[in-house]
C-alpha cells in the first residue's frame, strides 16, 4: 500500500476497515506515515497532563518507540517548537500516545492472521517479537486504567473508571471471540472489519479514562 | 452522653454547610444566532431557547461556587467555577439557561444532568455520567455520554450519538443517524429514516424504523441483539449476517440469498433502499409494524 493511500485511509473516517491490516502493516514500517498518523489522529490533541506518570512499561518498549518519535521529530511537518516554548513535551507525549495506539492496533489485527495465530489473548506471552509489544502495550493499557482508578492520595476507587474497566473487559472479550473466529475461519473481510472496529472501541476506552482522570 | 451532643451539633453543621446554596439571576445580551457554552459539573443544567436576543441563567449554586456570564459579541459563556480545592463533594449548581432559539449550543458536564427543549441551532452535548435528556429542532446534534442515559427527540435532524454503558434512545421524524455504545442500548424510532449507523458491543439495539428512499442502514453489534421493525410496504434489499446468532425474518421479506445460516439476504418491494445488519452472537429479528 502506497503511502499516499494509507494517509488518505487516515483522513477519512468512513476509509474502509478492511484495508486496516494492510494500513497497520504500512505504519509499522514506514516513520513518515507514523508521523502524518500521529498528526492527524485525535489523540494528538490531548495535553501531557492526561498521561499518566507513574506507569513503567517493559525495558524494550520504549526505545522501539522513543526511536520513532526522534524520526518524527526530523520529518515534523509545521510545528515550530521554538515559538511554542512548553508545547514541544506536550506535542512529544501526544504522539507517543498515538504512535502507542496506532501499534496496538496493528499488532492486535496482525496476531490474528500471522502463521502462529494465537488462540487468545493469553497467547501474547509467547515469546515472539509482535507477541511481546502487543502484552506490553496492552499491559500499559490496563495499567492506565488501574492508576486512573485510584484517585490521588486517597486511594478512593473511582466508580466512574471501574465502570469503565469492566467495558474494557467486555469489549477484550469480544476481540478475542472475533479472533478465534478469524483463526478457524479465515480472514472474511466483515469479521476482519469488526475486528478492527472492536480495537477502535478499547483504544477509545482508554481515552475516556484520560478524559476523567482529567476532569 | 456529651460526645453525642458533640456529633449531633456537628452533624447539623455538616448539614448546613451541605445546603448552603446561593440564588443567582443574571442577564447579558446575545445575539439571535451566536454561539453559547455552557459548562457545569455536577447538578444540573436546563436550557431553554426564548424570542429574546439575550442569554439568562437562573438557579442555585453551592455557596463556594461562582457563576460567570460572560458575551464577547459572538459567544456567550456560562460557566459555574468550583473551588479548587480538593473537596467539592457537596457543591453543586442547578441552573436554568435561557438563550435565543437560533444558538448554536455546546453544553459540557461531568455529572450534571442536562434537559434541553425549544432550541433551533446546532447542539453539542458532552457528559460523563449525567443524563442527556433533549426535545429540539435543531438540524444537527451530536451528544457523548460515558455512563449516563441519552434521551432525544427531534424533528428533522443529523444526529450523532455516542455512549459508553449508557442507553441511547431516539425519536426523530425524520433524519439521518450515526450512534454507537458498548454495553449500553440503543433504540431508534424514526418516521423518515434517511440514513443510520448503529454499532455496539454488547448492547442491544432496536429500529422501529420507516427507511426513505434510498436511505442506507448499518447495524452491526457483536453480541447485543438487533430487531429491526419496518412498515410492510417497506421497498429495500436487507442482508443480515450472525456468526453464532439466529436470524428471523418476520417481516414477510423474500430470500434472494445466502446460506439461510449465518447470511441471509432478503428483498422487500424493489429494493429502493439498502439494510445491513451484522452481529457475532447476537440475535437478529426482523419485524412487520
Amino acid at each position: 500500500m502506497s503511502c499516499e493511500n494509507v494517509r488518505r485511509w487516515l483522513e477519512f473516517d468512513d476509509a474502509d476497515e478492511t484495508d486496516a491490516l494492510r494500513v497497520g502493516e504500512h505504519l509499522e514500517r514506514c516513520v513518515d506515515c507514523q508521523a502524518f498518523a500521529a498528526m492527524s489522529d485525535p489523540a494528538t490533541s490531548l495535553p501531557a497532563t492526561s498521561l499518566p506518570d507513574d506507569i513503567s512499561p517493559p525495558a524494550d518498549l520504549w526505545p522501539q518507540i522513543e526511536a520513532k518519535i526522534q524520526a518524527e521529530r526530523v520529518v515534523g511537518p509545521t510545528f515550530d517548537a521554538s515559538k511554542h516554548p512548553g508545547r514541544d513535551w506536550q506535542q512529544a507525549a501526544s504522539i507517543l500516545t498515538a504512535v502507542a495506539a496506532i501499534i496496538f492496533l496493528a499488532v492486535v489485527i496482525r496476531s490474528t492472521v500471522a502463521p502462529v495465530a494465537t488462540e487468545s489473548m493469553a497467547r501474547f506471552d509467547e515469546p515472539n517479537v509482535e507477541s511481546e509489544l502487543a502484552a506490553a502495550i496492552e499491559q500499559e493499557c490496563r495499567g492506565v486504567m488501574r492508576e486512573l482508578s485510584l484517585a490521588p492520595g486517597l486511594g478512593v476507587v473511582d466508580p466512574r473508571t471501574v465502570a469503565l474497566e469492566a467495558e474494557a473487559r467486555e469489549v477484550e472479550l469480544a476481540i478475542a471471540d472475533t479472533r478465534l473466529a478469524i483463526e478457524r475461519d479465515g480472514e472474511e473481510p466483515k469479521m476482519m472489519a469488526s475486528l478492527a472496529r472492536l480495537c477502535r472501541v478499547r483504544l477509545r476506552l482508554t481515552e475516556h479514562a484520560q478524559e476523567l482522570a482529567r476532569s | 452522653m456529651k460526645l453525642i451532643r458533640i456529633l449531633s451539633c456537628l452533624a447539623l453543621i455538616a448539614a448546613v454547610a451541605v445546603q448552603a446554596e446561593k440564588d443567582v439571576n443574571e442577564r447579558v445580551s446575545a445575539p439571535r444566532d451566536g454561539e453559547v457554552e455552557i459548562e457545569n459539573i455536577v447538578g444540573s443544567i436546563r436550557v431553554e431557547g426564548w424570542s429574546e436576543n439575550a442569554v439568562e441563567v437562573k438557579g442555585t449554586i453551592g455557596e463556594n461556587l461562582e457563576l460567570r456570564l460572560e458575551n464577547d459579541g459572538r459567544r456567550t459563556i456560562v460557566l459555574v467555577k468550583y473551588p479548587e480545592r480538593r473537596d467539592t463533594r457537596h457543591q453543586h449548581a442547578d441552573i436554568v439557561v435561557r438563550l435565543p432559539v437560533a444558538s448554536e449550543v455546546r453544553i459540557e458536564t461531568v455529572s450534571a444532568d442536562i434537559e434541553a427543549s425549544s432550541i433551533s441551532g446546532p447542539v453539542q452535548v458532552e457528559s460523563v455520567s449525567g443524563g442527556v435528556e433533549l426535545d429540539i429542532q435543531s438540524k444537527d446534534v451530536d451528544v457523548e455520554s460515558i455512563s449516563g442515559d441519552i434521551e432525544l427527540r427531534a424533528t428533522k435532524a443529523q444526529i450523532q450519538a455516542e455512549a459508553v454503558s449508557g442507553d441511547v434512545e431516539i425519536h426523530v421524524q425524520e433524519g439521518n443517524i450515526d450512534v454507537e455504545t458498548v454495553s449500553g442500548d440503543i433504540a431508534v424510532v424514526s418516521g423518515k429514516l434517511t440514513g443510520g449507523d448503529a454499532q455496539s458491543v454488547s448492547g442491544d439495539l432496536d429500529f422501529d424504523v420507516t427507511l426513505a428512499k434510498g436511505c442506507r442502514l448499518d447495524i452491526e453489534s457483536h453480541s447485543g441483539d438487533v430487531d429491526l421493525t419496518l412498515p410492510p410496504e417497506t421497498s429495500a434489499e436487507i442482508d443480515l449476517e450472525a456468526y453464532s446468532g439466529s436470524m428471523r425474518n418476520r417481516v414477510g421479506a423474500l430470500q434472494t440469498g445466502g446460506d439461510g445460516r449465518r447470511e441471509l439476504d432478503l428483498i422487500m418491494g424493489s429494493g429502493d433502499s439498502r439494510v445491513e445488519i451484522t452481529t457475532f452472537s447476537g440475535d437478529i429479528e426482523l419485524r412487520a409494524k
